[in-house]
């Protein structure tokens, strides 16, 4: 009998948490690959975000069960 | 305040510091780069990019980070500083359903692009991501297109619906 192992990432993660070290160098090659660094250009005045009509940092409606990010989590499947 | 969330505050207090200083330490050695916990040093920095020609916000930090951080004790934050100027501010939080780790506010010095903060601040959130069981980024509300491909240079896919980036962990 074999197992089908469909996402060897979640496997991974259910089988043995790796330290947080592990967790940092992987996030590191990742993101910080100087191929990529070194071949691209941040954009003039970087920004993300959004904030309230007041300039609030706060979005007090996406922090329900009926809000945004429930709304989202069907959304990353599309 | 209530001692839950004055307990919430301290632990996840731990694990951000613990985050930050594994990820600086994976960085190479003499980068100039230091990641901190935003602090009020950060904040009276920030307030000098309001006079730059070059800025396109007006985010108010001082007054946002302290609603944020009193609303979201498991969030993220890092102030990157590049020597002694502030690279960058970022702050974010964990999804509704603790699932996803987002990215909700991230501004660059306007007046100093010697470092590339963005990847940085990925990877840093990355690793808090993992300590909370998080598996997916987000990143929420590029401000223009070209902020937006930028992203998605570095494996982030938009959803134009809730207008953000994603990437599984």
């Amino acid at each position: 009998m074999t197992k089908d192992i469909k996402n060897l990432s979640e496997q991974r993660n259910k089988s043995k948490p790796r330290s947080l070290e592990d967790a940092a160098k992987a996030a590191v090659r990742r993101f910080c690959d100087p191929d990529i660094l070194n071949s691209t250009e941040e954009p003039e005045g970087l920004a993300s975000g959004k904030t309230t009509a007041t300039g609030s940092f706060v979005h007090a409606d996406e922090d329900t069960p009926d809000g945004k990010d429930t709304e989202d989590e069907k959304n990353k499947t599309k | 305040m209530l001692a839950t969330h004055i307990d919430a505050e301290k632990r996840y207090d731990i694990i951000r510091k613990t985050a930050l200083r594994v990820t600086e330490n994976q960085l190479t050695a003499n980068t100039g780069l230091n990641f901190k916990l935003i602090d009020q040093e950060a904040l009276q920095a920030s307030q000098k990019w309001a006079l730059s020609q070059k800025r396109l916000v007006n985010w108010d930090w001082l007054n946002g980070y302290g609603d944020f951080k009193y609303r979201y004790p498991k969030r993220f934050e890092l102030a990157l500083w590049l020597k002694n100027s502030l690279a960058s501010l970022t702050l974010g939080r964990p999804t509704y359903q603790g699932t996803g780790l987002r990215l909700d506010f991230i501004e660059g010095n306007p007046d100093n692009r010697e470092v590339k903060v963005f990847p940085i601040t990925m990877a840093a959130m990355a690793t808090y991501a993992e300590a909370l069981g998080a598996t997916q980024l987000r990143v929420m509300n590029p401000i223009n297109d070209d902020v937006k491909h930028y992203y998605e240079k570095f494996g982030l896919t938009y959803v134009a619906k809730g207008d953000y980036l994603y990437t599984r962990l």
